[in-house]
């Protein structure tokens, strides 16, 4: 920012003219401890739960618990040049972010000020970060889909807009890969995404904001980071700053999706700051409204009904478990506030399953709902397909006579696991994904060699495009499914020109 | 807000009986000349909270420092004592203080200037301000602070009046820095 001389002089006159009228009332109290990014002070009789408070080095801070001789402060920035004695003052502010469309394509922490060096963010408009989720009358079923191209996940646990569902699993077996991968195919979806880091490595962060900036999807993305080395009280402000930047835009009738990754850091900053500042531990050390910080944060993404401008909010948390155990505190928390989970497993990740979605145990209980027609169709019986497939998998493996239906089940079965793998940042648009899984739902890949299956379904997708428009623009225009004679000729034309490469094994 | 809730309860019990033998402003000056004696003196707040002398040792100790004091004083003090909230004694004198003031409509100011202020300014900073807060008028004190400039600032309980041109300058410098 550059002042020039004439504003100084301009501003110190005005400065003078008003000097006799001014004075500075406020309300203070003093510190009487400090230490672990808590601070507790003395006096502020009226300050309210939730307050900004400044110290007087100009760190803020956000009182939280409010008792008879003093008030609990969680200091949000750095706290070592705060002491004992030191002056508090109300600022009569309740914590909010900026908000609007001037944060879009930028990296900021979770106070709304920008950490990607590019300069001031001039928002207009400011929201409360703990607000009201919008009532019983002001929503709408969902009934959009929200596609995130990933085959795994629009086959089998299709995400409608408004919804929200939880992706769970392991660490380092793919659920960041599924937020960017989805993030990436918003693209000209008229769709605005906030991606939460909350507790991450710097590292991850800069290369998650490098990765939308590579594929263009920073220009419809916001990204919040509050990163492993900030105080627990940022990383638990973290979420609510996201979405209340995501309301905004909800509340003018705009689709935005959320991505909290992840919550279960979350959780644990807040237990920090809850022992901390002596409330009683419980299961876990969890305090007792651990459960309530993820519900009203999550109650908050919606589908507004259309008086409301029908905007939505989709929210994705993300939680981790510890060696696949989904019976943990925060992971069953979660699990039982979300309209469904996604479960990544790491077995499944190590035989090169990826992304690794266990379509057992994963489910969507908005489900069809949120699928077009053509999808619908193709994807029905995939999840059985599937379960039987791993159910015979296992029997089959002891005996090696198997009787024809069997087998061919097992080759079916086997046709369907390749054709659910899917390569890092390569969203799938809807079209070619009902492509494929009409050619395997309907037997079309029975006779292609399974480790041909993935360059079969790129070629043919592509070729498609190319030679058949009509199958897609048919999907585009109607959603509904093409006539199984147009997907004949197709497959039929396509597969004389298909060679099979030579066997792997 | 009270810093400590036992001293809260030892000060009420000692005002309503202060109150029912019309003795509050004597108590008052008694308790606020004990807490200076007792936390001016080196040491001696130290030894009276010590668990290596007894009682009965204390209270000798006590008896003779406080010779002058009434009965009820006296009294007050040896039961501190007897029950071990001998640390309690500087919160008990500003609860009683504090309840001594909010009977009488008056409240505790502290001005901070730069030059001590004459009769006539205190008369008047004590008017205009014990009017803006409702309270009958302000037992001032006066804090000489050379770094204000010039001003006065001026302290109400939790609330702070900040005229002072120091608080201007860095009001001028936040401005200026965005």
């Amino acid at each position: 920012m550059s002042i020039k001389a004439e504003e100084i002089s301009a501003l110190i006159k005005k400065q003078i003219e008003g000097y006799q009228s001014e004075m500075e009332v406020s309300e203070v109290g003093t510190v009487i401890q400090i230490g672990d990014g808590i601070a507790r002070a003395h006096g502020l009789d009226n300050v309210m739960a939730g307050e900004l408070v400044e110290f007087s080095n100009g760190v803020m801070g956000m009182a939280q618990n409010l008792e008879a001789n003093n008030v609990g402060i969680v200091i949000l920035g750095p706290f070592t040049g705060i002491e004992e004695g030191d002056e508090v003052r109300r600022t009569g502010r309740i914590m909010e972010v900026p908000v609007g469309e001037e944060l879009i394509g930028r990296v900021v922490d979770p106070l709304g000020q920008p950490i990607d060096g590019l300069g001031p963010i001039d928002a207009k408009k400011t929201r409360p970060i703990q607000g009201e989720a919008p009532g019983v009358m002001a929503r709408k079923s969902v009934f959009e889909p929200l596609q995130t191209g990933i085959k795994a996940i629009d086959a089998l646990v299709p995400i409608g807009r408004g919804q929200r569902e939880l992706i769970i699993g392991d660490r380092q077996i793919g659920k960041t890969s599924i937020a960017i991968d989805t993030i990436l195919n918003q693209k000209d979806q008229d769709m605005i995404c906030v991606y939460v880091a909350i507790g991450q490595k710097e590292s991850t962060v800069r290369g998650v904001v490098e990765t939308f900036r590579k594929h263009g999807a920073l220009d419809y993305t916001i990204v919040v980071s509050a990163s492993a080395s900030k105080p627990a009280p940022l990383l638990y402000l973290a979420p609510y700053a996201g979405v209340s930047m995501a309301e905004e835009f909800m509340y003018n009738g705009k689709h935005v999706l959320v991505v909290y990754d992840d919550l279960s850091k979350q959780a644990a900053a807040y237990r920090e700051l809850s022992l901390l500042l002596k409330r009683p531990p419980g299961r876990e050390a969890y305090p007792g409204d651990v459960f309530y910080i993820h519900s009203s944060l999550l109650e908050r993404a919606a589908k507004l009904n259309d008086d409301l401008g029908g905007g939505s909010i989709t929210a994705l948390p993300f939680v981790e478990t510890q060696a696949g155990d989904i019976s943990a505190y925060i992971p069953t928390n979660v699990i039982s506030i979300t309209d469904g989970q996604i479960f990544l497993q790491s077995d499944l990740f190590f035989s090169g399953v990826r992304p690794a979605i266990n379509a057992g145990l994963s489910v969507s209980r908005v489900g069809g709902d949120a699928q077009i027609k053509a999808m619908k169709k193709v994807a029905g019986t995939l999840r059985l397909d599937l379960a039987a497939f791993r159910e015979l998998e296992a029997f089959a493996q002891f005996g090696s006579d198997l009787d024809p239906a069997t087998a061919a089940k097992l080759e079916r079965g086997q046709r369907t696991v390749e054709v659910l793998k899917q390569d890092l940042n390569k969203p799938l648009k809807v079209e070619y994904q009902v492509a494929i899984l009409y050619a395997l739902t309907r037997g079309y890949l029975d006779d292609v060699p399974v480790h041909d299956i993935l360059r079969f379904e790129s070629e043919f997708t592509q070729w498609l495009e190319s030679n058949h428009t009509e199958i897609y623009e048919h999907i585009r225009s109607t959603s509904g499914l093409p006539d199984d004679a147009l997907w004949e000729a197709a497959l039929k034309e396509f597969k004389r020109s298909f060679v099979p490469s030579e066997s792997a094994e | 807000m009270t810093k400590s809730i036992v001293a809260d309860r030892y000060a009420k019990a000692m005002f309503e009986l202060a109150e029912q033998k019309g003795e509050v402003e004597s108590i008052q000056q008694q308790l606020v000349e004990i807490k200076k004696a007792f936390y001016g003196t080196e040491g001696l707040k130290d030894l009276l909270e010590s668990p290596a002398f007894s009682k009965n040792k204390k209270k000798e100790i006590v008896q003779n420092v406080i010779e002058n004091a009434t009965v009820d004083v006296k009294n007050a003090l040896n039961l501190l004592l007897d029950n071990n909230r001998m640390d309690e004694l500087g919160n008990f004198v500003d609860s009683f203080n504090a309840l001594a003031f909010e009977q009488a409509g008056v409240a505790v100011a502290t001005v901070f200037s730069t030059r001590e202020l004459t009769e006539e300014e205190t008369e008047k900073i004590s008017q205009s301000f014990s009017q803006m807060i409702g309270k009958k008028s302000l037992k001032i004190d006066n804090v000489i602070d050379p770094t204000l400039i010039g001003g006065i600032r001026l302290q109400i309980g939790n609330h702070i009046y900040d005229s002072s041109v120091r608080a201007k300058l860095a009001r001028l410098e936040q401005q200026m820095l965005g």
